[in-house]
């Protein structure tokens, strides 16, 4: 996947974020009854989950229809769904649903958060924010990214 | 998506922000009677961005001023009433006192009338107030109740409860004249078709939401201009709630219940909400510091959010998450939406009539007759899919003909 796609809703890549792979979190992080956490890198405001299905994601926080804070989002199949509006979001951040629009409403398809690609190594949870395509060799940087904050 | 210039103009509201001189033009709740309790003077007051102090005159009237404050104040400081200092000098806004809030008018010229709405004219005896804090700007706090459609998600119960436990509470009765709970016609039917028509208050919306065998249900809600909503909360109750600017990151809801048959019965009214908030500055003891008491198994079993059965909480959570003013540039608004746009322009009319001096031009203000605004009506019904406005009207006229205050529009 390519990073630069994603980010699409007014998040320019933010200056800073290295063309390597980085630590966005660890392993254990996740090993919580719901393993969904917020994750902010090089001011990107993020939401890290394990889906329904076992696969992480990485995507905005805020919901793309008016904002509501997607840490608190529903788990349900291969992403999470808004509490507010019920907008369902798959772990590569596309809206899939909108359950509260007519019947015959396509907008969702239009509807996409800024994502980033994941992989977890060696007790790490990585995700790479740098220009063009991450590199193929997943190297696990020593420490957690400068800018990794909650 | 919208403009961070027209965001910041519709959202910010100290003195002589555009946004903020319209609301200036309207009479603001600013306290509770129950603040001001026994023979105390004094009650400090945060409102529009200005610290303000509630006096009691000689003549037991009340007016409200500038209070001394240092800038670093808490939002909602609330301090002892023998420490507070008065401005001299200070402007001095009028005050009156309705149904157990006060209000004040902090703009210039003459004060409006009071439109005649269902809460101001039933008896004191069938209204009760009361106000919670939002940590949010205003608007969005407004906005989450012009949106009918949020109520089948951020509201949805998974499990129904028995609606004999509904008093003073929304959304637990039964809808209407079915032997349905309410919750469970929101969760069933998710995508209602919204109406928005302008009236002399505001606006009124109605949320249509076609069942099974040809019924149709029908809520009736409105915005009163410029930050009030008036909707139903059960088949005997209406709420009347103000979105109040504490500044432009922190707001109060004052909710005036206003009962149609029985007198409102205050203690268990005052008790429920009690129980939910803390003592002087009502901010509610479920908030972001403490996740709002989410319970991620409550979210899997009986709630959409995981915050208990209180839908206040809920709405709490949506608009406190969207940050302490919502960054409108990023948002995609679909035809659920319809009555946020249309009010977003009502109030850029209202800014430019302020600008332009065009004040008579404002709703209910110039030349109209307020006491001649009545109403709004705000009912549930649910009635065959043809005659949904005959019936939505007859449910609200056999509820106004029962009651024993006048109700008549
Ligand atoms: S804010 Fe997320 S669905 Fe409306
Ligand atoms: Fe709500």
């Amino acid at each position: 996947m390519n990073a630069r796609d994603d980010a699409e809703l007014g998040d320019a890549l933010e200056p800073g974020a290295p063309d390597t792979w980085i630590r966005a979190a660890n392993s254990a992080d996740l090993e919580i009854p719901r393993p969904v956490i917020p994750v902010t890198l090089f001011g990107q405001r993020l939401v890290l989950f394990r889906d329904d299905e076992g696969e992480l994601g990485l995507i905005g926080r805020h919901c793309p229809h008016r904002g509501a804070d997607l840490c608190f989002g529903r788990r349900e199949d291969n992403g999470l769904r808004c509490p507010f509006h019920g907008w369902h979001f798959d772990r590569n951040g596309q809206c899939v649903e909108q359950p509260a629009e007519p019947a015959d409403s396509t907008m969702y398809k239009t509807i996409k958060l800024p994502s980033y690609p994941v992989v977890e190594k060696d007790g790490a949870i990585l995700t790479y924010m740098g220009k063009g395509e991450p590199p193929r060799d997943v190297v696990v940087p020593a420490q957690p990214a400068a800018s990794a904050t909650r | 998506m919208i403009s961070e210039k027209l965001n910041n103009q519709i959202t910010q509201i100290g003195p002589q922000t555009p946004a903020g001189e319209v609301l200036r033009r309207y009479w603001q709740p600013a306290a509770l009677v129950d603040e001001m309790q026994g023979s105390a003077s004094k009650l400090a007051v945060n409102l529009m961005g200005e610290r303000l102090v509630l006096l009691r005159n000689d003549a037991g009237g009340f007016v409200l001023t500038q209070r001394v404050a240092s800038p670093d104040e808490a939002p909602a400081h609330f301090p002892d009433p023998e420490s507070i200092e008065i401005v001299d000098g200070g402007p001095v806004y009028p005050v009156v006192e309705k149904k157990g809030i006060f209000f004040a008018y902090m703009g210039p010229g003459e004060a409006p009338e009071f439109p005649n709405f269902d809460c101001f004219r039933a008896p004191d005896s069938h209204v009760f107030a009361f106000k919670g804090l939002w940590e949010c700007n205003w608007l969005q706090a407004l906005e989450v109740g012009i949106d009918p459609a949020h109520a089948s998600f951020l509201h949805r119960f998974l499990q129904d409860e028995d609606p004999a436990d509904s008093y003073g509470k929304q959304f637990r009765d039964k809808a209407a004249n079915l032997d349905m709970p309410m919750t469970q016609v929101l969760r069933e039917y998710p995508r209602p078709d919204i109406e928005v028509e302008e009236t002399d208050f505001g606006l009124k919306i109605t949320a249509l939401r076609h069942m099974a065998n040809d019924l149709t249900h029908v809520r009736v809600t409105n915005q009163i201009f410029p930050q009030a909503i008036c909707i139903p909360m059960s088949r005997e109750m209406i709420i009347t709630q103000w979105h109040v600017p504490v500044d432009d990151q922190n707001c109060y809801w004052y909710t005036m219940f206003t009962s149609f048959s029985k007198p409102v019965d205050k203690d268990v009214m005052r008790e429920q909400r009690l129980k939910e908030h803390r003592l002087p500055d009502y901010a509610p003891l479920k908030n972001r510091r403490n996740n709002y008491h989410y319970n991620p198994d409550e979210q899997n079993t009986l709630t959409y959010t995981g915050m208990g059965l209180d839908i206040n909480v809920h709405d709490q959570w949506a608009v406190e998450g969207l940050g302490p003013i919502q960054d409108r540039t990023r948002e995609h608004l679909g035809r659920g939406d319809a009555a946020i746009v249309r009010y977003r322009l009502m109030l850029r009319k209202a800014i430019k009539a302020v600008e332009s001096k065009k004040e008579a031009a404002l709703p209910m203000r110039g030349d109209v007759d307020v006491s001649r605004i009545v109403g709004p009506l705000s009912n549930d019904a649910i009635a065959t899919t043809k005659d949904w406005e005959a019936a939505s009207w007859q449910a609200d006229m056999q509820r106004r003909s029962e009651c024993p205050w006048d109700a008549s529009v």
